[in-house]
């Protein structure tokens, strides 16, 4: 835990060293809320009764769905940009010559742009709630160990990713296929019950899916721990899938890179 | 096995190689890291063509070819060699960043494959680039950063941090964001950070290539007081700089496209191989002379060179018995009545040790 801290203080550190883009960060959740919150409130009268079962609160329905979206971003990526970018330089050889593990080194690498989104998404909430969004704070409490299986399984991907680069020097689109798979099944902008059915069978296997409609219930209807303990239960399993085949994927594209004296070659 | 064999055979060749101190007995230390039978090959890039043409079929490149060799505990190791030798490949197996294809090597006996975790807690690498390092946070975080992944807390690691940056003379520079350090600076850095965790094993890849001349030689006197009165550490030093193998190294070993040609003491390496290469600084007629000698066997051969001054020029002479052949060579200019200003051994480049140990394995090659 000690290693994983100074490395999230090595990272906020550079990231204050960059000024202009943390406040631009800061600022830009503010600006790019307004949007979604204007045009919500047109959508409401025509949104309110489809999405009834997720709080009825079109607006809430979607900056929750912002919030998730921003979570799995970072879960997909940051293990990934952190890889890639310490390769390029060598960083990360120079890390793997401490006797510090794998897992803690990907863990450390990747925990600042984690705890940042977090900070980001708490802010999210709270602007959302400041502009009508009727939060059960209660349910923020259950929703928290929700979102956080959801970021397993797509960090999951994320260590299949940064295999990928590790092996190819390349993700190709997987990328975009997935965030914007997960965005157009997993429910961010509507429930999944208004897809095309030819469509909605592949929405199952989206762990979108059952995070964020667990998440919107928790959240915003308050509803209780039982009401979504089939959604919990299968991103749980998906997550646990995703992650040992992520940790399988890497190990092996690892030892691959060791193999090949790549690992400080882009 | 039978490959094995063979390189071992080519190692303990090179000890008949026509250099007196090739391969000297180890003083009675225990050993700090044993390579034996060491392979790797990586695999050669190919064209578009080739892939398309054959996408499965991969070719390699041998890298390090059956390589043994002992080092022993505090001991300083240069390794020479032309580019592409396998010095970096050989550290890098070292520092368990690269898994060898066949071959064991340990590390105060510790495998570096099996038990890489257990090598990485005796080693500092300074094999990286200077890129390596954080450049938007000071010298001081980055070696923080890198005090923490080696398990150093609290008042321990800030005392450790200092004395390192002590030691490379980055101390007044500490706070200062490493983006706006200089090359050499960098540098530096790298070998703090190398000897942050008070390693047992230090590996140096080329560590004064981006140095300026005065900061190389502070940089070998900083080894010298760290290996032979502070840490007294085992260092393996990859170098491309005689003063650095011949100050520092108490053995060289030249390797070639994988091979381990030759390994000796520096200074019987180099006082073999200018053996009977002298420079002379001669008065006026001095050719005439020197042909005579030549002719009357008492120099091989003789060559003017740059060096003139109002009255002497200076010449490169090869003698036939070392200090007596150059004794003579004196008498018998005296004797001409040429004036001689000063004779003395030339000295040996690191680049001379290579080029002689590989002329002299090429030709071995080619008899066999």
């Amino acid at each position: 835990m000690y290693k994983i801290a100074e490395m999230v203080r090595a990272s906020w550190v550079i990231a204050r060293s960059y000024k202009m883009n943390l406040v631009f960060s800061i600022a830009a959740l503010f600006f790019t809320t307004i949007p979604f919150y204007l045009v919500a409130h047109a959508m409401q009268p025509m949104m309110g009764k489809v999405v009834q079962q997720e709080g009825g609160d079109y607006f809430g329905f979607v900056l929750l769905g912002l919030i998730a979206i921003s979570l799995l971003t970072t879960a997909l990526t940051s293990v990934y940009q952190a890889v890639s970018g310490s390769i390029t330089s060598g960083w990360l050889e120079a890390q793997l010559g401490t006797s510090t593990s794998m897992p803690v080194l990907l863990i450390g690498m990747s925990a600042y742009q984690f705890l940042w989104t977090l900070l980001r998404v708490t802010v999210l909430l709270l602007y959302g709630w400041s502009l009508g969004v009727h939060v059960h704070w209660s349910g923020i409490v259950l929703g928290l160990p929700v979102l956080l299986l959801l970021c397993v399984a797509y960090y999951g991907l994320g260590l299949g990713l940064a295999a990928m680069f590790l092996a190819f020097r390349t993700i190709g689109p997987m990328q975009s296929v997935i965030v914007t798979g997960s965005i157009l099944l997993g429910g961010v902008y509507y429930p999944t019950t208004v897809i095309p059915s030819w469509i909605q069978s592949l929405s199952v296997v989206v762990p979108m899916t059952y995070g964020l409609r667990a998440t919107r219930r928790l959240v915003l209807e308050g509803a209780p721990w039982s009401a979504v303990q089939m959604d919990v239960g299968m991103i749980a399993a998906i997550a646990s899938l995703m992650l040992l085949l992520g940790i399988a994927a890497f190990q092996l594209s690892f030892d691959h890179a060791r193999r090949r004296g790549t690992l400080s070659i882009y | 096995m039978a490959r094995g064999a063979a390189a071992a055979a080519r190692v303990i060749d090179a000890t008949t190689l026509p250099l007196a101190a090739v391969a000297p007995q180890l003083a009675p230390r225990p050993t700090a890291i044993a390579c034996d039978g060491l392979v790797k090959s990586f695999p050669i890039r190919r064209s578009w063509r080739e892939t398309m043409r054959a996408p499965f079929d991969t070719r390699w490149q041998l890298v390090t070819d059956h390589l043994s060799c002992d080092i022993a505990q505090g001991e300083l190791f240069g390794l020479l060699g032309p580019n592409g030798a396998g010095k970096s490949t050989l550290m890098r197996m070292l520092a368990t960043a690269v898994l060898p294809d066949a071959g064991t090597a340990t590390i105060h006996g510790a495998d570096v494959v099996a038990d890489a975790r257990a090598v990485r807690g005796m080693i500092g690498a300074a094999i990286a680039n200077e890129r390596a390092v954080l450049w938007r946070i000071s010298a001081r975080d980055n070696l923080r950063y890198f005090a923490a992944l080696l398990g150093l807390r609290g008042a321990a690691r800030t005392r450790r941090i200092e004395e390192v940056l002590e030691l490379v003379e980055l101390a007044d520079t500490g706070e200062k964001m490493v983006g706006e350090f200089s090359s050499g600076m960098r540098q530096r850095l790298l070998i703090a950070r190398a000897l942050l965790g008070s390693p047992r094993v230090l590996l140096l890849d080329e560590p004064t290539r981006s140095l300026d001349p005065i900061s190389a030689r502070q940089f070998r006197r900083f080894m010298t007081r760290l290996i032979r009165e502070d840490t007294k550490c085992t260092v393996v030093l990859a170098t491309h700089s005689t003063d650095e193998a011949m100050e520092l190294c108490d053995r060289i070993g030249v390797l070639d496209r994988g091979r381990l040609l030759a390994v000796g003491r520096p200074a019987d390496l180099g006082a073999e191989l200018t053996r009977n290469s002298f420079r002379a600084w001669l008065g006026p007629d001095a050719e005439t002379a020197l042909d005579r000698l030549v002719a009357r066997g008492v120099i091989v051969g003789w060559s003017a060179t740059a060096g003139v001054d109002e009255l002497f020029r200076e010449f490169a002479v090869e003698v036939t018995d070392g200090h007596q052949g150059a004794a003579e060579l004196v008498r018998a200019l005296v004797a001409a009545g040429v004036d001689v200003a000063r004779v003395e051994r030339i000295p040996v480049s690191a680049a001379d040790i290579i080029e002689r140990v590989l002329a002299t394995s090429d030709r071995r090659d080619a008899d066999v």
